[in-house]
């Protein structure tokens, strides 16, 4: 992760993960207790977890992929 | 019944098949049987670290707390699939890069030279053994439990079952055949877990899982949003089940696993199957199972009965002989992690415990062999404490076994990422952790009202820092050989690797 600090795409990727990691820690407790159900079965409690680890592999997808440093090793 | 038991012996025999192939196969050295040789490759290294966490809890724990307590238990076990992915990018090419430059066949050896003391290795070792071998305990369990509740065999039947089988793949085969394995038992599992939730809903819930959901929703309107049926999910009890999703990074067994790389890419490719393949895909079905399909089907069962749940609907909906197919995910599932962990405690017992006290240079056969033995008696307490069976398995993984290896995290990052981090810093850490984590279970108020993890892990990080910054730091050689020198081995091998490519692309040397 040193590695990642050092160059500009590293840090808006590690930017990207530490703001959805904030709003799971600290907005989701608060949106759990809605009720909706999306495509009438999934709660809302999971559907923010499914974004959350689909907006991590995209991110993750670009970064390591594209500009990590490590990535040819 | 009895097709059922000879399909259960057979696939015994099997494992055990490959356990001996995978001796025959082994080159009876340290790096390979506790590495499986530094060279898993990326489809290898997805079902080998996937199974670990798909464990007999994926079965009987986690869709067990999800019928009594309701979905938002899910943020524990889809964070923790955040935080392994991020352990194979964000720490994995650091570990990988250190064991092979340095030639370390532990994180505990690494420890022991970066904090320049045997006791800071010594006691890490301690601490997570005691959490590690009643996880292995409770795979045990499991296999108990699906003995009982599928074939009505009594659940030591298979609790000694899959504890044998567990004894001769990893005493045989080491860390590769462990492997190897996963792959094998991986696909067991992921086909019997698929297929088994599709067929249910055509056979029991025409209208799928909307109708599953009405009926869930018909029993209890709070079903399938926070707080959940039994009222347990308040926004602070879901901030702590992040944290303690979170902190599986910390799990051993998942650290050692980037050591075992071929190289990075396979890390990065791990990282995003496991994300996408494995945590939005394949852990829909168990938390399916959990949240709708069991709760639509099967009304009350309360706790240990909940963690058969997934069983009970199986046996309930759909014919036996793929009953028998389910039971053996359920072994498979136990047995990948079990194996896992038992390598790791073997390992940690032989090279960073037993091989401290030696003034001698052991042999690489030499120190197989304590390895082996050290299986042996990690696999027969684990035994025990399965026959106790002290709690529900989802209740033990995420209070019990999870908070306690989290205790190592702030000294293992500190070691990776930060030059001034010490000794003193990482005891201090480490010990008043795990006083705070046994504080908090004792007496609950400890933890003001978070879980135990959460109190645990702030009151460890804090000394780690605090006692690091006010003592001496260590050696400007101990920083240098693992600072620049490491970020240097890895700058040079990403600087020959795109000259090779460069190389190949133009079809001259460069």
């Amino acid at each position: 992760m040193r590695e990642m600090t050092k160059h500009g795409p590293g840090r808006v990727f590690i930017a990207v993960l530490a703001l959805t990691l904030l709003f799971i820690l600290f907005v989701l407790p608060f949106i759990a207790s809605n009720k909706h159900l999306f495509f009438g079965w999934i709660p809302t409690v999971w559907f923010v977890c499914i974004i959350f680890l689909f907006v991590w592999a995209v991110a993750c997808g670009i970064y390591l992929y594209r500009y990590w440093p490590y990535r040819d090793i | 019944m009895v097709l059922s038991v000879l399909a259960v012996v057979i696939f015994g025999i099997i494992v055990v098949l490959i356990g001996v192939y995978g001796y025959k196969f082994s080159k009876k050295t340290v790096a390979d049987y506790m590495l499986a040789g530094r060279d898993i490759g990326k489809v290898v290294l997805f079902f080998y670290i996937s199974m670990v966490l798909y464990s007999a809890w994926t079965i009987y724990g986690y869709p067990g707390i999800l019928y009594l307590h309701g979905p938002p238990y899910v943020v524990f076990a889809l964070s923790a699939h955040a935080a392994f992915a991020f352990v194979y990018f964000g720490i994995g090419p650091r570990m990988w890069g250190v064991g092979k430059l340095y030639g370390y066949a532990s994180p505990l050896e690494f420890l022991e030279h970066r904090y320049e003391s045997p006791w800071v290795r010594i006691l890490t070792a301690v601490v997570l053994l005691a959490f590690i071998v009643p996880y292995v305990g409770i795979q045990a369990v499991g296999a108990g439990a699906g003995f009982n509740s599928f074939l009505g065999l009594p659940y030591s039947y298979g609790a000694i079952y899959i504890s044998l089988l567990m004894a001769a793949v990893v005493i045989m085969g080491g860390m590769r055949t462990v492997a190897w394995l996963n792959v094998f038992l991986g696909s067991i599992f992921f086909v019997a877990f698929v297929g088994s939730l599709l067929w249910v809903i055509k056979v029991a819930l025409p209208g799928g899982l909307t109708e599953a959901a009405q009926i869930v929703l018909a029993k209890n309107p709070e079903a399938l949003s926070a707080p959940g049926p039994s009222g347990i999910w308040t926004p602070k009890a879901i901030f702590g089940l992040v944290v303690a999703g979170l902190t599986t990074a910390a799990w051993p067994h998942v650290m050692v696993g980037t050591m075992t790389a071929r190289n990075v890419q396979a890390m990065r490719t791990f990282a995003i199957l496991f994300l996408t393949l494995a945590g939005i895909f394949f852990y829909s079905f168990p938390t399916i199972y959990g949240s709708l399909v069991g709760p639509a089907l099967i009304h009350g069962l309360v706790g240990k009965q909940a963690d058969a749940v997934l069983q009970i609907v199986v046996g309930k909906f759909l014919p036996m002989w793929f009953g028998t197919f389910v039971l053996m995910a359920v072994v498979a599932a136990a047995m990948s992690t079990a194996g896992t962990q038992l390598m790791v405690s073997g390992v940690f017992i032989s090279r960073d415990v037993l091989s401290k006290f030696t003034r001698r240079e052991v042999s690489d056969a030499q120190m197989i062999n304590w390895t082996r033995l050290s299986l042996f008696l990690v696999i027969f307490a684990s035994l025990v404490l399965a026959f106790l069976r002290p709690t529900e398995l989802g209740l033990f993984l995420t209070n019990i076994a999870s908070p306690g290896f989290t205790q190592w995290l702030p000294l293992l990052l500190g070691a990776l990422f930060w030059k001034r981090g010490n000794k003193y810093g990482a005891i201090a850490g480490l010990i008043s952790g795990v006083v705070m984590l046994v504080a908090a279970w004792i007496y609950k108020p400890v933890a003001l009202g978070f879980p135990p993890v959460v109190m645990a892990t702030a009151v460890n990080t804090f000394m780690y820092l605090v006692v690091s910054l006010a003592t001496a730091p260590v050696s400007e050689n101990t920083k240098a050989k693992f600072f620049d020198a490491l970020d240097d081995y890895l700058d040079d091998l990403a600087r020959q690797a795109r000259e090779k490519d460069l190389s190949k692309a133009t079809g001259h040397s460069v």
